[in-house]
């Protein structure tokens, strides 16, 4: 019965160990949309961020995005900093289509003969308007990254989703002011009560 | 793309020689037509180095002519790669062969579609540090 226990721990550790080494999913670049909200009214703004996460020697992209065109319609798209970061780059920011709901070859390269960049950053910014409410999906298709080579880089996708609410959000600064405001009025009429009984 | 031909009396095998790297191409027996050029865009595939399987080629050897896209990125062969060359790729941009606006020139490795394959062959041989709007 000990030995069994003594086995079972030692198997424990072993499949702990395993868990905790890295993957090799770790090791591919992951392209994503991260957004600064993930609701917006009808009628607002919502700003999302196209990044990609742990690349090597990038050099060049291309891709395509896809959202639901009756909840949300796409304002404008515009380069990010990370290529830029290695040098003049050659941006197209890619054709918007409102109807389809999509933006096609939306692309960047870094111009000259030199090294791509390395780590994580933004490759671009894509601005969003709430049009109805529901929630619309961001999703990537024909996607190209491009090492200083000129030879394609394997890379994972992750999607990103927007919710549209009947009414714009309030920013938080001014909810703060509304509940400041109403716990101000509260507390005025909670006395002018106090002071009449 | 530019577009070149080569023509050889040569015996099986054959390995013509182009500017490396290029992407490539139609051999046959036949002098090249206009319309081969058509034809060559679709059967383009890249092909390190020289070329080294013609199936076209007769049994016996004789002429052959090759068409060959040679991925330069003097887009407009002005001899000089710049901001113009990559504008013109730009200008053509997700443009696939037989649709309105596809520039066949901007289509540098004439795989049939103009994207940031052909745009980042253009940006890699345009000087370094070079701002282009």
């Amino acid at each position: 019965m000990r030995r069994m226990r003594i086995a079972l721990i030692i198997a424990g550790l072993f499949l702990a160990s395993i868990s905790s080494l890295p993957s090799f999913a770790d090791d591919v670049p992951i392209l994503s949309i991260a957004s600064s909200s993930s609701t917006v009214g009808a009628g607002s703004n919502v700003v999302l961020d196209v990044n990609i996460a742990n690349v090597t020697d990038l050099f060049a992209f291309q891709f395509d995005l896809s959202f639901a065109p009756g909840t949300v319609s796409a304002a404008s798209i515009v380069e990010g900093a990370f290529l830029a970061g290695g040098g003049t780059t050659a941006f197209i920011p890619g054709t918007i289509d409102n109807v389809g709901g999509t933006i096609a070859a939306t692309a960047d390269t870094l111009i000259g003969p030199g090294p791509g960049v390395n780590g994580s950053g933004t490759l671009a910014v894509l601005t969003l308007t709430g049009l109805a409410p529901g929630t619309s999906s961001i999703d990537f298709s024909s996607v190209f990254l491009l090492d200083s080579n000129l030879t394609g880089i394997n890379s994972s996708l992750q999607s990103g989703s927007v919710t549209v609410t009947s009414t714009a959000v309030p920013e938080p600064n001014t909810l703060v002011l509304l509940i400041a405001g109403m716990s101000f009025l509260a507390s005025r009429f909670l006395r002018k009560t106090c002071f009449l009984a | 793309m530019s577009v070149f031909t080569s023509a050889a009396t040569v015996s099986v095998p054959w390995t013509p020689v182009f500017p490396d790297p290029f992407y490539v191409s139609v051999c046959s027996d036949e002098a090249p037509t206009s319309a081969d050029s058509a034809l060559a865009i679709k059967a383009n595939s890249k092909l390190p180095g020289s070329l080294q399987v013609i199936p076209e080629l007769p049994a016996s050897g004789g002429v052959v002519h090759c068409m060959a896209s040679h991925n330069s990125g003097d887009v407009n062969g002005d001899g000089v790669v710049n901001c113009v060359d990559l504008d013109t790729v730009k200008a053509s941009f997700g443009k696939k062969l037989g649709q309105p606006g596809f520039n066949p020139n901007a289509d540098v490795n004439g795989d049939g579609v103009v994207n940031v394959l052909d745009l980042s062959i253009v940006a890699r041989q345009v000087p370094a540090g070079t701002v282009c709007h």
